[in-house]
């Protein structure tokens, strides 16, 4: 049978189709950490509220330009009293330069900017407590002690019993490690038991050598590996290698009975001896501290860095994305069952809006005078419930403020007068009016018991109005990939829930006048809307929506035939689970 | 279900799909992870977290060329990486003679001894006879893997040949005394 050989195809022969079944509990441990992990990613939730906080922040910081300075407008003044100076027929604007504080300086200028110390996210990092690490710290102590004490061992027993705590610390620095790592994080369960099995050993050798008193004495390491979980796989190991010493020891240890184990062990150790010596030949104190290198890349030399260690659960998550997005990109496939169905959006926008008549929001009379609309923030969020892939239902709850200003007026304070649908609030009446529709003196001034000559001024009359917008709406998904384009339709419900007339004069002093009278306090409107959007994450989406909604309702009395709609240019991120 | 069928659904993280790609592979790269490692437990561990990273990484793979052969450089560039860490390796001297041809009597030298000698080798000299002579790498690419010069990697690989040849007359001789 014997022949030369050159020792390389000895090799190359044998190995050739060389296969060698792994132990069962292998298996076990990943199905385990495999499992952890994909329970783990719905965890940090902290980091998406985060997300959302913060895409809020940012986005009121982008819009911010869009409100400084409207509301300032419309601010109301504390209130207008008239001091009844007779100034007949004074109608010169001049004439309206404030008098005796008679119209409050306008504070237009107020900052409407997000308040400063806003403090919108906080992100806490997300603390992995693994008391079962704590518990494994003991061992692992005892076995670096171990390890500086032994090292002045000779003994072939001390080499063995050395690199069994080597194996031990190692592993442990290596979870120490992987705690830092998210990723990673989801292997200690099985981690720590599979390294118990090591520790056990190192824990041994404390009792062995007593005279290395920096242990934890015996006993409390002895309970301490028995609440280590068994890993009953382990004993079953098949014995095809000739590693038999070693597997004695292992299996021993499983027992948990430390008489019997240190039997074992030394049986081993016997056994082991020879091999030990040439196996660990130098003790390599480095092997202690160095951390477990990164996991390995097809290119390591691009990956040797430490910080690669970061890497593995970017890389999955990056993948995962990847895939998700091909899959729908590709395909468009997605059963309704895969995607999440519930879908939150804090959403904001500034509102355009208009009439599409003339009319008047207040009153008939000032249907012919220009308007102007001032552009108002509309904050919400909204919750999507997807019913298919195409289609989703929606709700949620919006800030409606709309701030009609009727150019041309004139307005007038007097005793016994009012403007037509305000209910004053303020302690005098205010009398709005058309410029032009009222003669400069009232012929029948004496006739009249408002006989006193007014002051009039020019200006311009702001109708605020507050709604708390709830929308019921359909949204059909045109195109639903990464990129995605729906049109949406439905009804909104507006609670009134602000409502002041106040005027100002053309030289910026205002004064609140009253409450409307014809507003409803539930009204209605009629939306349609078109949707962009973009996922940037598996989970979220950013969405402009351009809605159009067309108020019904909304006026009990004349009007003026003012039939007034805005367009919300909604902008906000989603977030699906 | 074909391999890239499974190769997809692992890309999709199905925990399923993962044991039936595991069962099929885990032979082979086990066997990988015997070569490399310096003994059975160590192996266990590389194989594990090997298949964690093969799994993570899967996605990568874009079905060109052999998923086998992919994935075993996965492994071995794991195991690599494991025992690159610097000073595992030992320090040798690294002046010994090129030995072109290490000639040896063999009887049937079982299995289980080969695997036990390549892994009682010191790392590098193991890493450099596994790369080169079973799995076929080139010095040049074992240097570039393995952080090392070509000189070294073939001086590794002549000493590692001697220690085995050494043992594997060792334990012939030891036989043969004990046939006597």
């Amino acid at each position: 049978m014997s022949e030369k050989k050159n020792i390389d195809r000895l090799f190359q022969e044998k190995f050739k189709d060389f296969e060698a079944t792994p132990p069962e509990f292998v298996w076990d441990n990943l199905e385990e950490i495999l499992q952890e992990k994909k329970k783990r990613r719905v965890i940090p939730l902290w980091w998406r509220v985060g997300g959302i906080a913060a895409a809020l922040v940012v986005g009121m910081l982008f819009l911010y330009p869009f409100f400084t300075g409207i509301q300032g407008d419309n601010d109301p003044g504390t209130g207008v009293v008239y001091d009844g100076h007779p100034n007949t027929g004074n109608t010169n604007p001049d004439a309206a330069l404030p008098r005796d504080g008679q119209l409050q300086p306008n504070r237009s200028v107020k900052s409407q900017g997000p308040a400063a110390g806003q403090n919108a996210v906080a992100t806490a990092p997300n603390k992995v407590v693994n008391s079962e690490n704590s518990k494994s710290q003991i061992p692992n102590n005892n076995g670096s002690k171990f390890q500086k004490s032994n090292s002045k061992l000779q003994t072939a027993q001390g080499r063995e019993e050395y690199a069994n705590s080597v194996k031990g610390t190692g592993k442990n620095a290596k979870q120490g490690n992987k705690k830092h790592n998210n990723q990673k994080a989801a292997t200690h369960n099985t981690q720590q038991e599979y390294a118990g099995n090591r520790n056990r050993e190192s824990g041994k050798q404390n009792g062995k050598n007593d005279n290395n008193n920096a242990f934890t004495p015996q006993p409390e390491l002895a309970a301490l590996n028995k609440s280590q979980k068994t890993n009953a796989q382990d004993s079953q190991k098949p014995d095809t290698t000739q590693q038999v010493a070693q597997s004695n020891g292992r299996e021993g240890n499983n027992a948990n009975r430390q008489p019997v184990l240190q039997e074992a062990q030394q049986q081993g150790v016997v056994q082991n001896q020879k091999e030990n010596q040439a196996t660990q030949p130098a003790t390599n104190p480095q092997l202690l501290t160095t951390p477990e290198q990164p996991l390995a890349d097809l290119q390591p030399s691009t990956e040797n860095t430490n910080d690669s260690l970061q890497e593995p659960e970017n890389e999955l998550e990056k993948l995962q994305r990847k895939l998700q997005e091909e899959k729908e990109g590709l395909a468009d496939n997605t059963k309704p069952g895969d995607t999440n169905k519930w879908n939150v959006k804090p959403q904001m926008g500034p509102l355009l809006y208009s009439s599409l008549s003339n009319g008047s929001p207040i009153d008939g009379q000032f249907a012919n005078s220009s308007k102007s609309f001032d552009n108002q923030m509309s904050y919400g969020v909204g919750v999507n419930y997807a019913v298919s892939n195409k289609l989703r239902i929606r709700s949620g709850v919006n800030t409606v403020n709309l701030s009609y200003a009727t150019q041309d007026i004139q307005f007038y304070a007097s005793l016994n007068q009012g403007t037509n649908n305000v209910a004053r609030t303020s302690a005098a009446n205010i009398v709005v009016e058309n410029t032009g529709n009222r003669p400069i003196i009232p012929t029948n001034s004496l006739a009249n018991s408002d006989a006193l000559p007014k002051e009039t001024f020019n200006g311009s009359m702001v109708q605020s109005t507050g709604y708390i917008e709830v929308p019921v709406e359909m949204e059909y998904a045109l195109l639903n990939k990464k990129f995605g384009i729906n049109v949406i339709g439905g009804f909104s419900t507006l609670f009134l829930n602000d409502n002041i007339v106040s005027v100002v004069s053309d030289q910026g002093l205002s004064t609140n006048v009253g409450e409307a009278q014809n507003l409803n306090n539930v009204s209605f409107s009629t939306n349609l809307g078109i949707g962009f959007k973009y996922r940037f994450f598996k989970q979220f989406e950013a969405s402009f929506e351009p809605t159009f909604k067309y108020q019904v309702n909304t006026y009990t009395r004349d009007s003026g035939n003012f039939r007034p709609y805005f367009i919300g240019l909604y902008t906000g991120i989603s977030f699906s689970f | 279900m074909g391999l890239d069928q499974l190769i997809k659904d692992c890309q999709q993280n199905s925990i399923k799909a993962q044991e039936q790609l595991y069962r099929l592979l885990a032979p082979k790269l086990f066997a990988v992870c015997l070569k490399y490692s310096r003994n059975r437990e160590d192996a266990e561990d590389n194989l594990q977290d090997g298949f964690l990273l093969l799994f993570s990484k899967i996605g990568q793979f874009k079905f060109q060329g052999s998923f086998e052969g992919w994935a075993k450089r996965v492994m071995v560039n794991h195991v690599l990486q494991k025992y690159r860490t610097k000073g595992i390796f030992e320090i040798v001297s690294e002046n010994m003679p090129e030995e072109a041809e290490v000639e040896i009597e063999t009887e049937d030298v079982p299995m289980d001894f080969l695997v036990q000698i390549i892994q009682e080798l010191p790392d590098r000299y193991r890493m450099v006879f596994s790369l080169y002579v079973i799995d076929g790498y080139s010095h040049k690419e074992i240097a570039d893997m393995m952080g090392i010069t070509d000189g070294t990697s073939k001086s590794n690989l002549a000493r590692a040949r001697m220690i085995l040849k050494e043992k594997i007359e060792a334990r012939q001789q030891g036989k043969s005394i004990n046939a006597k």
